[in-house]
């Protein structure tokens, strides 16, 4: 919309005559042109911290992405068996909501004594935090299951597992798709906290590293490239679940 | 409830499970404790748990850090209800507003809050401010966000019909709007509330003096297991309570 | 405000992807002081939209809705109940009843007084502090009925109240409708697309239909004694003669802007 292009052009344009007027110190805050040519600098050069944005955005993807389909993997099917097969829920739940609580974060020291700062700690701490929607929603997929349509596998005659898999999974699939965007999302929020503390790359390495040597104008990088890859990664995941469920949730 | 058929499988057996699975989640931690020297045993932990809460002499402070770690979350929460609902319902109620002012709030919105950190942090420096600050952001996005949703979703007729009944645009936001978006809002501040805190512990896990964050690293970086599972006991606990808390609130602020 | 209420010329037409949609077309009536008016027609938005202009809700795209002094009509001197029913589900029965009060600026005790008297009227004694979706589709009208009766206006739209009730309910609350009517003495306008809800109804029937919708008929029902019957012979007569009309034939072109 034409009123949202202005709003925005606004914006920027107040940022950058509150830096270059002085009302806001060059120390603190830099004018995004300032920022939009870091940004391309960094794109090929590897000061001050070690690495291009290139490398970084890899070193971070690649985690975070590594961590979220773990979460998948692990998270779908047991959430799923959770709600169809009660052995599996009164198993599995105690410790789940035991250990749900607890924020990625607060897994970071424990993760970081145990396992170091490699690679290998943070796609664990992500797979931590992630796994959780996928549990969740894929939990209350199945149980969201009408009875009816249950009832219809039951007589025809399916077994069980035919019923689960013919019948209830695909009934669960959008609420599935929800759990995995929600656990994206997750995944690379808990990426940048763990590449904040325990990482020497990276796009959260990036930004520390840019607190730590006064480079406002990194920071600010480091964080539209977070915040862009983010909303891409969810927007890509909305189209395949539309086009996966076109038949709509209800038929 | 569906999805779980009849099974032959004695009722009290599967009672049982729930036990067994805590039982052999705690089995399996102390003999890992037992194997590595670097986790400590359950026992041990709940030991240390039970020695701070009960006999503060040994460390006064630990009250204190989870004291100092809720009123930051608790101010900037307030400051985060004040600000999200007002401007979800400018953002709802007002065309124009919404049209020049939306984008730029979705420009901001998918910078975690984690990621605004560093930048805070340089301008605001180590103290109080920085953790309320971004401990804010964490928790006005879903306040807005839900409160937007509440108002823009709001049914027409509603509008209509108390306009017919006479109601001037003040009477209109405090008998049709805000209440007819209150279930939202309250969505809103649940989440919010945990994102607080989250972003409060990650706060004080990089910069600071006090907290239950800066307890957290401060044992990691002398090794001490006990208390970084305490803390991670507590920050848990805390959490629970929180969302423990809204769904008795729910029930009672919003009957319909 | 006293007296008749005339509506010249009425047209309204909607801005559409595929050029103008012209809903209602020179529409012109009187609505007589305390007369029991309704609107028949077939399908749902060409009534609805004249309701709305009426009730100074939409502007007409031509014509005028005007008092007997010939100045427009006034938000406080109308009150309209919606189809859908627009109680508000954050407040109680008795709540709702007393909003266009408190809007009004009515004192405490005097609201509580007339809301009860209110509520006995509409024969809700006992569920004042109940919410709406504790009540059943019935109750839920006879608060909004209740609440347009507190705005205490001259004028009452009511666009059809009774649509979403079962046959029976339906039945009942029409017998209500009349009663409140006969005893609060109110102009009342009432849209339906049901033929014998107009003919137990209406001191006249205005027949609004065509595409766009005009007023192609009216019927003068006053002779007609209350309470009516549709056992009634002179009615039954009308009412085939109404339908042998076939006012409805061609209906059922275009797509119309439905909420």
């Amino acid at each position: 919309m034409l009123r949202g292009a202005v709003g925005i052009c606004g914006f920027l344009l107040l940022w950058e005559c509150a830096v270059q007027l002085g009302a806001v110190s060059a120390q603190q805050l830099c004018p995004p042109s300032q920022v939009a040519a870091a940004f391309f600098t960094k794109l090929a050069d590897p000061r001050p911290d070690g690495a291009t944005l290139g490398a970084h955005f890899i070193a971070s993807s690649s985690v975070a992405l590594g961590g979220f389909l773990l979460a998948c993997l692990i998270g779908l099917p047991l959430g799923l068996a959770m709600g169809y097969y009660q052995p599996v829920y009164l198993l599995a739940n105690p410790i789940f909501e035991l250990l749900r609580p607890i924020p990625p974060i607060a897994w970071i020291p424990i993760v970081t004594l145990l396992l170091g700062i490699g690679a290998q700690a943070r796609i664990f701490i992500i797979f931590l935090s992630a796994v959780v929607p996928c549990v969740i929603n894929a939990y209350t997929g199945i149980r969201h299951v009408p009875e009816r349509y249950i009832h219809v596998g039951q007589s025809l005659g399916m077994s069980r597992w035919r019923i689960f898999t013919k019948i209830c999974i695909p009934c669960a699939l959008p609420t599935l798709f929800v759990g995995v965007r929600l656990s994206l999302n997750t995944a690379w929020t808990a990426l940048v906290a763990a590449e904040m503390m325990a990482s020497v790359r990276g796009l959260g390495y990036m930004i520390q590293m840019g607190r730590l040597l006064i480079q406002p104008d990194i920071i600010i990088t480091g964080m539209l490239t977070i915040g862009s890859t983010g909303a891409l990664m969810s927007a890509l995941l909305s189209l395949i679940e539309k086009r996966l469920t076109k038949w709509g949730a209800e038929r | 409830m569906n999805g779980f058929s009849e099974r032959a499988a004695p009722r009290r057996l599967l009672r049982l499970l729930p036990l067994l699975s805590l039982l052999a989640f705690l089995s399996v931690w102390h003999l890992a404790a037992l194997c590595t020297d670097l986790l400590a045993t359950p026992l041990d932990t709940a030991k240390a748990l039970a020695g701070m809460l009960f006999f503060p002499t040994s460390k006064v402070t630990l009250l204190h850090h989870v004291w100092a770690s809720l009123c930051r979350v608790l101010a900037a929460y307030a400051l985060a209800i004040a600000a999200g609902v007002l401007l979800g319902v400018l953002f709802g109620w007002s065309r124009r507003f919404h049209d020049y002012c939306y984008p730029i709030f979705e420009l901001l919105r998918p910078i975690p809050p984690i990621a605004w950190i560093p930048l805070i942090i340089m301008w605001l420096g180590i103290g109080e401010p920085s953790k309320i600050a971004v401990c804010f952001i964490g928790s006005v996005v879903p306040i807005l966000v839900n409160t937007y949703f509440g108002v823009s979703r709001l049914d027409p007729t509603y509008l209509k019909s108390a306009k017919i009944l006479g109601a001037g645009q003040r009477a209109l936001l405090t008998h049709v709007i805000l209440p007819g978006a209150l279930p939202s809002i309250l969505t809103g501040m649940k989440v919010a509330l945990s994102s607080g805190w989250v972003c409060v512990i990650a706060a004080e896990m990089i910069a600071a003096r006090k907290g239950l964050g800066y307890l957290i690293i401060r044992s990691m970086e002398s090794g001490d297991m006990v208390h970084i599972l305490v803390a991670m006991i507590l920050i848990g606990s805390v959490n629970f309570l929180f969302s423990w808390l809204f769904s008795k609130l729910e029930g009672v602020v919003c009957p319909w | 405000m006293v007296g008749d209420i005339h509506v010249k010329g009425l047209g309204l037409s909607f801005p559409q992807q595929n050029g103008i949609h012209e809903v209602l077309r020179d529409v012109d009536f009187v609505i007589h002081s305390k007369e029991f008016l309704v609107l028949f027609g077939p399908g749902q938005c060409g009534k609805t939209v004249l309701m709305e202009a009426i009730a100074g809700l939409l502007p007409p795209t031509a014509g005028s809705v005007e008092d007997a002094q010939g100045s427009p009509l006034r938000t406080q001197e109308l009150c309209m109940v919606f189809q859908k029913y627009a109680l508000f589900p954050w407040k109680t029965c008795r709540q709702n009843i007393e909003l266009p009060m408190k809007f009004k600026g009515v004192p405490k005790q005097a609201r509580r007084k007339r809301a009860a008297d209110l509520i006995h009227l509409v024969g809700l004694d006992g569920f004042e502090h109940s919410y709406p979706r504790q009540l059943s589709g019935g109750m839920k009208q006879r608060v909004a009925i209740a609440a347009a009766y507190a705005k205490e206006c001259p004028l009452l739209l009511f666009d059809e109240p009774f649509g979403a009730l079962d046959a029976q309910t339906r039945l009942q609350m029409e017998q209500e409708l009349v009663r409140i009517w006969q005893q609060e003495q109110k102009t009342v306008v009432l849209i339906t697309n049901s033929i014998d809800e107009a003919l137990l109804l209406g001191d006249r029937i205005l027949v609004l239909a065509g595409s766009p919708s005009s007023i192609l008929e009216e019927y003068d029902l006053r002779e007609f004694p209350r309470p009516r019957s549709l056992s009634d012979r002179p009615l039954l007569n009308l009412r085939q003669s109404i339908l042998d009309r076939g006012f409805f034939e061609n209906e059922g072109g275009g797509d119309l802007r439905c909420e």
